[in-house]
């Protein structure tokens, strides 16, 4: 196993330095306790690092030419996750001291705070029962971007910006699902774009998420969830971004580029050990990084070597054609025709009103369409896609639509909760409800794309917007057989009935790519930012 | 002033605590054994009492614990399962994992957002609360327990410890061959090797009893085994690929194998501390044991009792019929015990949690003629009549068993129930 780690380092050494010789990182540091989170001043020659060394998490700044090291925030209490001003004048972090039981008194959580580079006194920035942590500066040094529990209902963390001379946090960008969380933001050389670690649910790994500055509503997945990646940080030019990530394969966590034009990612060499945390030189020919070889972590540094990104791993396109597709123009009086190849046309049951470009459901009718053909599924996947638009939440159950077997009535489902999310639903060999829902109420009064999918894996996923959704189900592997019918608007019998406008309704034997799911493709998300 | 004098009370009652707990304590003189009533007990849940705007337990300090435990001797506990971890956070200063003084800011999990940040002083060197509890229980004249859950989890919150969070190569995989950061693998040396770090610094904090829960088994699942020596081992003895579908049958008992050479190692550390400590395990829905699927979270409790790996079955839930709540509840606590056939101790639920549906509000539903009381008292009654070893108390809250229902157990625990019937 060794071995084959070595070779696979080897290859991964070739691969990405071409015959460069790669000089050993240097390390930076020593001694006892933990050396993290480094960040590199504006002009290069010095760096802001957290240590446990005496006990508390507390900051020094190293001389890189000198190598001397000095305290900047010592003392009682933990001092975290330092980073520069874009003029080196100034340095952002957060810090937390807790002296009482909660009984005796709720203290403040971690907040932030300003300190001169030089040493001096530091600042409250923030205040609040909250986590404030893994602040950044804007690129203008008006303001600073970081992740907070504040405002959270679940258990969540968001993202927020607070005025570089006080004031109230302003929201950014918060997902309030359950363990949902948006952490250590960093704006691109431009500030267009934010680049930010985003943790998606217990049963998610971390990715790297892109933002817009201006629109940080309009997300965008740069990595995907096979491969956990967090901690993103540009480079200087704007085209890489240094992260900690790790693959099935690796022997533990390293450092990872991903190049932003394809969102293709290499590994770096580091040496023995876990690497985490990288931090660009100003003239982007070094990174810093964090490396526990000697059994705790210490910095290191080394030059960034010429990297081949293999060919971006282009979406795996399969374009097998849906076994159902809602033709709404030729669908007339109470038949509602299928544009797919298979004929599953269906029929009106009650009142479904028509306008143009969507079925109008009013809870007086539903659309049954009686064993349609190419839905047995068997254990194969398939991918529900709908798009809708809800006016407004209620608090009940609105089925659009379900699969109805001899086996199970409710073999799958794609409905709204009375919690107003979203939810698909599939099941296990046992007939045990298996479902992922949406991270947050269906947004009102526009159109919603939503797919589900059940992979043959018995993974349950649902797609909003082309963005998956935090909570996902495992395990379930029913067998599908032909359905008995597959019921649009209500449940198989009529019961919970949705209200609201279905625009296109599509079901397919495969997973959709994400663009078939309503997500811009990355040249898109960048040319769009520009 | 009133801190003063509500030490002062709290010093009484811990004075008389101790004298009720010494009587209770031990053997009787004609050998016969205390019938166990072994109290769950988690600091977090008395957490946040109030009454009339006023704390009644701060749980972060050794006072805290001290008023804990007067509350649960109210019950008539011989023995304290006192909970040393929430997920990979333990709640002392651990040298091998996550404490809630080290790392309570981490980037790579979720924080919560409680208002008084997860009880950060559960992690301070002094007190250290697990050491401080073992010791006041040992004080009363109690057994001093811990209880473990396997691999519990209140989700990133805390569940991800540092040990997890540094080694991703020992992580959890799905079918699909996705990491999974939530859980390591029980098929990985260096996670048992870690696990048993913690068993070590449990035992050197005066542990007696070390109890496994295995309903808090939170994330882990034979859905995330699908791991390379896991794997590995399932081609070579099967000759196949193991099934996509983690509930097959064969699968499940394949890797609930690594979750029984885990037991096999803790027993082992337990017998070479020296020291007489018992291993207790707590099964959830254990009968009817002909539906009972308890492979779904890797615990083959049978061949562990024939193994003699463990000292005590804690039965965690029945799985009773509502149309004849205690006549069923009698008929399937039989059933484990013939099962089990004297090779180990057994205790018998009487509980006041009802998640699952199986408690003291479940029984009440069904027998609307009797108080919470009266249920508990007949539960209790009916395991000692069995002769069970004793019963189990999950969790003593401070509300979910009322005053009423901790003086009739108390009554019959110091009476009628006080031995067990029956030597096993």
């Amino acid at each position: 196993m060794r071995v084959k780690q070595v070779i696979l380092g080897m290859a991964i050494l070739l691969a990405t330095h071409g015959t460069q010789a790669l000089a050993a990182p240097d390390a930076l540091t020593e001694g006892p306790g933990n050396d993290t989170e480094a960040a590199w001043s504006p002009d290069g020659r010095q760096v802001v690092f957290q240590s446990d060394r005496n006990g508390d998490l507390d900051l020094y700044v190293m001389d890189l030419a000198s190598r001397q090291v000095r305290p900047l925030v010592t003392g009682p209490g933990h001092a975290c996750f330092p980073a520069w001003s874009p003029d080196g004048q100034w340095i952002v972090y957060a810090f937390a001291h807790f002296t009482k039981t909660a009984v005796q008194g709720i203290e403040d959580g971690y907040n932030l705070f300003v300190v001169p580079a030089a040493g001096g006194e530091p600042r409250r920035l923030t205040r609040g029962p909250f986590r404030d942590y893994t602040p950044t500066f804007s690129r203008d040094g008006r303001s600073i971007y970081f992740s907070s529990t504040r405002g959270a209902e679940q258990s969540s963390v968001g993202l927020y910006r607070v005025p570089f001379e006080g004031g109230e946090p302003e929201r950014v960008l918060h997902h309030d699902g359950p363990d949902v969380a948006l952490v250590q933001p960093d704006l691109s050389p431009d500030g267009r774009l934010i680049a930010v670690g985003h943790i998606a649910g217990f049963r998610g790994n971390w990715s790297v998420r892109l933002l817009r500055t201006a629109t940080p509503d309009a997300e965008f997945a740069l990595t995907g969830p096979d491969a956990p990646l967090y901690s993103p940080r540009w480079s200087p030019d704007g085209r890489l971004i240094a992260c900690t990530g790790y693959r099935v394969g690796d022997p533990g966590w390293g450092i990872y580029l991903v190049e932003l034009r394809t969102g293709s990612v290499v590994r770096l060499d580091t040496g023995p050990g876990n690497s985490r945390s990288p931090a660009w030189s100003p003239d982007g020919k070094t990174l810093l990084f964090e490396n526990n070889r000697t059994g705790s972590y210490k910095l290191y540094r080394m030059e960034v070597p010429r990297v081949s990104f293999p060919p971006a791993t282009a979406e795996a396109i399969r374009t097998d054609p849906p076994v159902f597709q809602l033709a709404l123009k030729e669908s007339t009086g109470t038949e509602v025709k299928d544009a797919s190849a298979l004929g599953n046309h269906g029929r009106v049951l009650g009142t479904v009103g028509r306008e143009e470009g969507a079925l109008v459901f009013t809870g007086q009718g539903s659309i049954t369409v009686p064993q349609p053909k190419g839905f047995d599924f068997g254990t194969g996947t398939f991918a529900v896609r709908v798009v809708l638009t809800v006016e407004k939440h209620t608090d009940a159950l609105r089925i659009v639509a379900v699969g109805d077997y001899p086996t199970h009535h409710l073999g799958w489902q794609i409905y709204l909760g009375p919690d107003n999310r979203a939810w698909f639903n599939a099941r296990d060999p046992g007939g045990l409800f298996v479902g992922a829902a949406s991270d947050r109420p269906v947004p009102v009064g526009r159109k919603v794309t939503l797919v589900g999918i059940r992979h043959a894996s018995g993974r349950v996923e649902l797609h909003l917007d082309g963005r998956v959704q935090a909570s996902a189900g495992a395990g379930a592997v029913m067998s599908y057989p032909v359905p008995t019918q597959v019921r649009i608007g209500s449940q198989y019998d009529g019961a919970s009935p949705f209200a609201g406008r279905l625009h296109e309704m599509a079901v397919y034997r495969r997973p959709l790519t994400g663009r078939e799911g309503g997500a811009p493709t990355l040249a898109e998300f960048l040319g769009e930012a520009k | 002033m009133e801190a003063r004098a509500s030490a002062s009370i709290g010093r009484v009652a811990r004075a008389a605590a101790c004298a009720v707990g010494i009587l209770l304590s031990g053997v009787a003189a004609d050998g016969a054994e205390r019938f166990e009533v072994a109290a769950w007990v988690d600091h977090f849940d008395f957490a946040g009492v109030l009454q009339e705007d006023r704390y009644l337990f701060d749980s972060e300090t050794a006072e805290g614990c001290a008023r804990i435990l007067d509350h649960v001797q109210e019950v008539g506990a011989t023995t304290v399962l006192w909970r040393n971890c929430g997920g990979g956070t333990m709640r002392y200063q651990s040298r091998v994992d996550s404490h809630h003084n080290d790392g309570i800011l981490d980037k790579r999990r979720v924080l919560g957002n409680r208002p008084v940040w997860d009880w950060v002083r559960y992690g301070d060197a002094d007190p250290d609360l697990m050491r401080t509890a073992l010791r006041l229980c040992k004080e009363r004249g109690l057994r001093p327990g811990v209880h473990w859950p396997f691999e519990e989890t209140h989700w990133q919150i805390w569940t991800i410890g540092r040990f997890n969070l540094e080694n991703p190569q020992l992580w959890g995989r799905t079918a699909d061959g996705r990491p999974w950061w939530g859980r390591c693998s029980l098929a990985h040396e260096e996670v048992i090797r870690h696990k048993l770090a913690l068993v070590d610094e449990l035992v050197e904090r005066g542990m007696e009893v070390l109890f496994i829960d295995f309903f808090r088994t939170g994330g882990w699942s034979p859905a995330y085994e699908y791991v390379e020596p896991v794997v590995k081992a399932y081609r070579e003895q099967y000759g196949t690929e193991p099934p996509v579908d983690h509930r097959d049958p064969r699968w499940k008992r394949h890797v609930s194998r690594y979750v029984t050479e885990f037991l096999r190692q803790v027993r082992g550390r337990l017998n070479a501390s020296g020291r007489k400590i018992e291993l207790a395990v707590g099964i959830p829905g254990i009968a009817p044991l002909a539906t009972s699927d308890t492979l779904a979270f890797g615990a083959d409790w049978r061949a562990w009792v024939e193994e003699g790996l463990i000292d005590t079955l804690v039965i965690n839930t029945l799985h009773w019929d509502a149309k004849d709540p205690m006549g069923s509840t009698r008929a399937l606590g039989r059933e484990v015990m013939q099962a089990v056939n004297g090779r180990c101790r057994v205790l018998w639920p009487v509980r006041a949690y009802d998640y699952s549906g199986y408690g003291i509000p479940s029984y009440r539903k069904a027998l609307p003629q009797m108080t919470d009381a009266q249920i508990a008292a007949q539960l209790t009654e009916m395991a000692w009549e069995e002769g069970a070893a004793g019963i189990s108390l999950e969790c003593v809250d401070y509300n979910n068993y009322a005053p009423e229902t901790r003086k009739a157990m108390r009554a019959l625990l110091e009476g009628q129930c006080r031995l067990a019937r029956e030597k096993q």
